[in-house]
């Protein structure tokens, strides 16, 4: 019998969505920069009474095309309900929300981590209105409704993370698609993007899904997502070498003491007591508006990178620093334009800080210019490498007899007499036939 | 006076808008402590709105442009007033309970937008059962409202101050919520009209919710013809309502106006209306039943043809009422939850509390397949009642409620009693159809009651108002019962 336990991780994503308006009315979405607190309010986000929530059809259409983009099936049936509960920063008393016929049912993604290939399986991406921002100051309780109703989408991931790396990766890569999609900025320190964990643990080789788990809620970097995992496992697989009985609930994380700790048992939890919203019709969408949400999705991160890797033979690891940033790739793939060999190009772009602000056409005469000035015909080079061979004997002798390492040597020595201007692809040639004669 | 009347008499320079405002304030300062029609009440804004109608007005007759001046404002100077639960910016709107007894909204419901767009002047706000929970006007956190024909009877409910506002002559017309028969209900009680729309004619923006997925905004008036008047300026789609819809508005009073003058002949020829054999049981009241024959004679008079119709889900429609009901006013209630609002939860009365149970219970995990669900497959069935019986007619007629006004206090210590009332009413929200409610006359004078008017429903196929209104217009100058004439004349 096997003692390992390994770790069984689903995670949920909120990403709000960069919509001009909120998901239910017309007021401004800019919680972050908003000038004073509830400034962007009005009935319906305010939920005084007879307001009325109305779909923000950008909203849906972008959340179609991430959804889409990241492999999840598209539903022509969306259906939003209210999920009942109060809270002070939830003004109607409910969240519009669409889990039971949400925007995005299954399918998976894959993406790269440490080297590997990985798939994961989504179970659902739904669309959401944000609830009110509260700050806790002397004793009190402000809220600012300026976040009230903010699209939110929700990804959730059927557990299928078996390390903290894996699922770090993946919600970069979910981060770097929502920004290429321009549905959302999804920055973690303005609360664009949070990050929930679903956590439990099993003996490996076991197939089922444990039968507790522990929600980590409100993880609003990397970081803390890390080290709250981190002692999370810690905490479970002690607990369960004790054989200790877990319980589903809900924890936090303390930054200030590096521990999780209860926030809600299962004894608590909520009957949300979901039905459709009466006041928001079914949303259906046609077979050709499902196609056109499609086409309408460029090219994604993962195919930029292979293309990136096949056809230019550029390393994954550059690609991956590629796709993250258009301004370099787009230099990258105007370089390549301007005939520099793909290799290069990224290269350039990425290692040499000389050019990060110069122009792909100005680097481009820097790199001709400093072509010109370089020694290539044999006459100029012969004389270099003769007083090369002349006054390192040694390193020829170690050539002649087989050991090829020293022609890089003997590569130098000639670099360092032209003080580098001799035209490598020239010089080796001719070094070689000189040494071989 | 009907509203039309009162637009021929400043016309015709026979009134003045101060008049007529004036007329009404007289009657609220009056009446008002016995009825109990309004909650609130502001004397002061309305003389000044009359003040300026009638600025236009006379400008308007100076350069002889009174008629553009109408077909601008339709309404200019014609008094309303609205029911509690409607949204109004510079009216305290507290929905009839003491939870929302300080709130005033920072915004105009879409139908009081669309009626001061049209010119009419607001006189205050009206009492009715708190949220619009109840059919007898005695859930109101501010006393019932009392019937302008037997002060010791209700004026129904739940707009009981909408109709007994305008049955007293307190306004020309009031703004009502019907959501299973809380406009035609009061109507019914005070010889006044309603009006229910057909579900997603009228924006509902700005109304606090009772049932979402029911709610209707209507009015009540004097007459058919006042009601057609008004209709067009209040429907239309409405981009702050997503379940109103964009179905092209009618000109609802054009069949009015042609024949107002015209006495036709047989004008219902081929017409055919449906008398459905659930609406007319033994448990309904045999003074209403008459009435209802009554009116079913003058429509024959009239050329219109009857077919003996069955609505077998009727029964059943009170039940799924009353389980979706509760169920979305747990939801919409959940808002006011003491934080906000300046009152705690604890306030909510009686029948508020019951159905925040009712729904939190029918919608909790392991009980919502056996009662929402379930509620929402007898809600198909009733609305499939329905399509079949518009397949094979054109209108329906039945009675509004199962008996006579009741007197205060008598249904408040049973409330099945009182949710009996709706059996009606209830299956036609449910339905999204639209309806008129028109009085049919009085009943006998008994040793325990004067004379009490009763009224039946029209009802009509989703979106058919236009037709509704001829069939109610003609119905309406058959019976002759002159409602709106000035008693003072």
């Amino acid at each position: 019998m096997n003692n390992e336990y390994e770790l069984v991780l689903g995670i949920e994503i909120h990403i709000q969505l960069n919509t001009k308006h909120k998901m239910f009315c017309g007021c401004k979405n800019d919680p972050f920069y908003a000038k004073n607190p509830n400034i962007y309010t009005c009935p319906v986000c305010l939920g005084l009474p007879g307001g009325l929530p109305v779909p923000n059809e950008t909203a849906v259409e972008k959340a179609q095309r991430f959804s889409f983009a990241v492999g999840s099936n598209l539903n022509n049936t969306v259906i939003f309900e209210r999920k009942n509960y109060n809270y002070p920063d939830l003004p109607k008393g409910y969240q519009i929300t669409c889990p039971h016929y949400p925007i995005g049912t299954g399918g998976e993604m894959k993406f790269q981590s440490g080297g590997k290939e990985l798939t994961v399986r989504f179970r659902e991406i739904h669309l959401e209105e944000d609830t009110a921002k509260s700050s806790h100051k002397n004793g009190e309780v402000y809220i600012d409704f300026n976040k009230s109703g903010v699209p939110l989408l929700e990804i959730v991931t059927e557990p299928d993370f078996r390390s903290i790396e894996s699922a770090v990766d993946f919600c970069k890569e979910i981060q770097l698609i929502a920004r290429k999609l321009n549905v959302s900025n999804a920055d973690m320190e303005k609360g664009n993007m949070r990050l929930e964990a679903n956590i439990s643990m099993r003996k490996k080789g076991e197939k089922d899904l444990p039968n507790y788990r522990v929600e980590l809620k409100n993880i609003n970097s990397y970081g803390f997502m890390k080290k709250a995992l981190e002692y999370e496992i810690i905490r479970q697989r002690k607990a369960l070498e004790k054989g200790l009985v877990l319980e589903q609930e809900t924890r936090g994380y303390d930054e200030a003491k590096g521990v999780t700790f209860t926030q809600r048992s299962k004894e608590d939890a909520q009957d949300y007591r979901y039905f459709p919203d009466p006041d928001i019709p079914v949303l259906t969408f046609s077979e050709e508006r499902i196609k056109g949400i499609q086409d309408s999705v460029g090219e994604l991160p993962s195919t930029v990178r292979k293309r990136l890797v096949d056809n230019y033979n550029i390393s994954y690891s550059n690609a991956v620093i590629l796709v993250g940033d258009d301004a370099l790739l787009k230099k990258v793939e105007e370089l390549i334009a301007l005939g520099l060999s793909p290799k290069k190009a990224s290269n350039i772009v990425i290692n040499k800080s000389e050019y990060r602000k110069k122009s792909a056409k100005e680097i481009v005469e820097i790199l001709n210019k400093e072509k010109s000035e370089k020694i290539s015909s044999v006459e100029d080079l012969d004389k270099f490498i003769e007083e090369v061979i002349l006054n390192n004997e040694k390193a020829v002798l170690d050539y002649k007899n087989g050991n090829e390492a020293t022609l890089q040597f003997l590569m130098g020595q000639v670099m360092k007499l032209t003080k580098g201007k001799a035209e490598p692809s020239v010089l080796i040639s001719l070094l070689k036939t000189r040494l071989s004669s | 006076m009907t509203i039309l009347n009162a637009i021929n008499k400043i016309k015709k320079k026979e009134l003045t808008v101060t008049e007529l405002v004036n007329s009404c304030i007289k009657n609220i300062e009056e009446k008002n402590a016995d009825i109990n029609a309004f909650i609130t009440f502001n004397k002061e804004y309305a003389l000044k709105m009359a003040k300026k109608a009638d600025e236009k007005i006379s400008n308007a007759h100076k350069s002889n442009s009174i008629d553009e001046l109408y077909n601008k404002y339709p309404l200019l100077g014609i008094p309303v007033a609205h029911k509690d639960i409607i949204s109004t910016k510079d009216f305290k709107s507290s929905s009839g309970s003491k939870i929302l007894d300080n709130y005033y909204p920072p915004y105009d419901a879409t139908i009081v937008r669309k009626l001061n767009d049209a010119g009419a002047i607001i006189l205050g706000k009206l009492n009715c059962d708190a949220f619009a929970h109840g059919a007898s006007g005695e859930n109101s956190d501010y006393g019932p409202t009392k019937n302008p024909y037997d002060l010791t009877r209700v004026s129904g409910g739940s707009s009981s101050g909408t109709a007994a506002s305008v049955a007293s002559d307190m306004t020309l017309f009031s703004t009502g919520t019907d959501t299973g028969g809380s406009l035609r209900n009061p109507a019914s009680f005070t010889n006044t009209v309603a009006v229910k729309p057909t579900y997603g004619r009228v924006s509902r923006y700005g109304v606090t919710a009772m049932a979402s997925s029911l709610d209707s905004i209507g009015y009540i008036t004097k007459t058919v013809s006042d009601a057609a008047y008004i209709y067009g300026l209040v429907s239309g789609k409405d981009n702050n309502d997503a379940s109103s819809v964009d179905v092209a508005v009618d000109d609802y009073f054009s069949y009015i106006k042609e024949n107002l003058d015209k006495k036709n002949d047989k004008p219902l020829n081929g017409i055919k209306i449906g008398l459905p054999k659930e609406y007319f049981g033994e448990e309904i009241d045999s003074e209403i039943l008459e009435k209802t024959e009554y009116v079913k004679r003058k429509l024959l008079d009239l050329g219109a043809t009857f077919i003996e119709i069955s609505l077998p889900h009727t029964n059943a429609a009170l039940a799924v009422y009353y389980v979706l009901v509760p169920s979305e006013v747990m939801s919409n209630l959940g808002r006011l939850d003491g934080i906000r609002y300046g009152h705690e939860r604890s306030e909510f009365g009686a029948e508020a509390k019951r159905r925040i149970m009712i729904g939190s219970y029918v919608l909790s995990s392991g009980f919502y397949d056996a009662y929402y669900l379930k509620a929402q497959k007898v809600r198909t069935l009733v609305i499939e009642d329905f399509k079949n019986a518009f397949s094979k007619v054109d209108f329906i007629l039945g009675p509004v409620t199962p008996m006579l006004p009741p007197k205060l206090g008598d249904n408040t210590k049973d409330p099945l009693k009182m949710y009996l009332m709706d059996v009606l009413t209830a299956p036609i929200n449910l339905s999204g159809l639209c309806a008129l409610g028109i009085p049919a006359g009085f009943s006998n004078k008994t040793e325990d009651h004067n004379e009490l008017p009763i009224g039946v429903q029209l009802i009509g196929n989703q979106f058919d108002e236009k037709n509704l209104y001829k069939v109610g217009f003609e119905l309406e100058r058959a019976i002759g019962l002159n409602n709106g004439e000035d008693k003072n004349e």
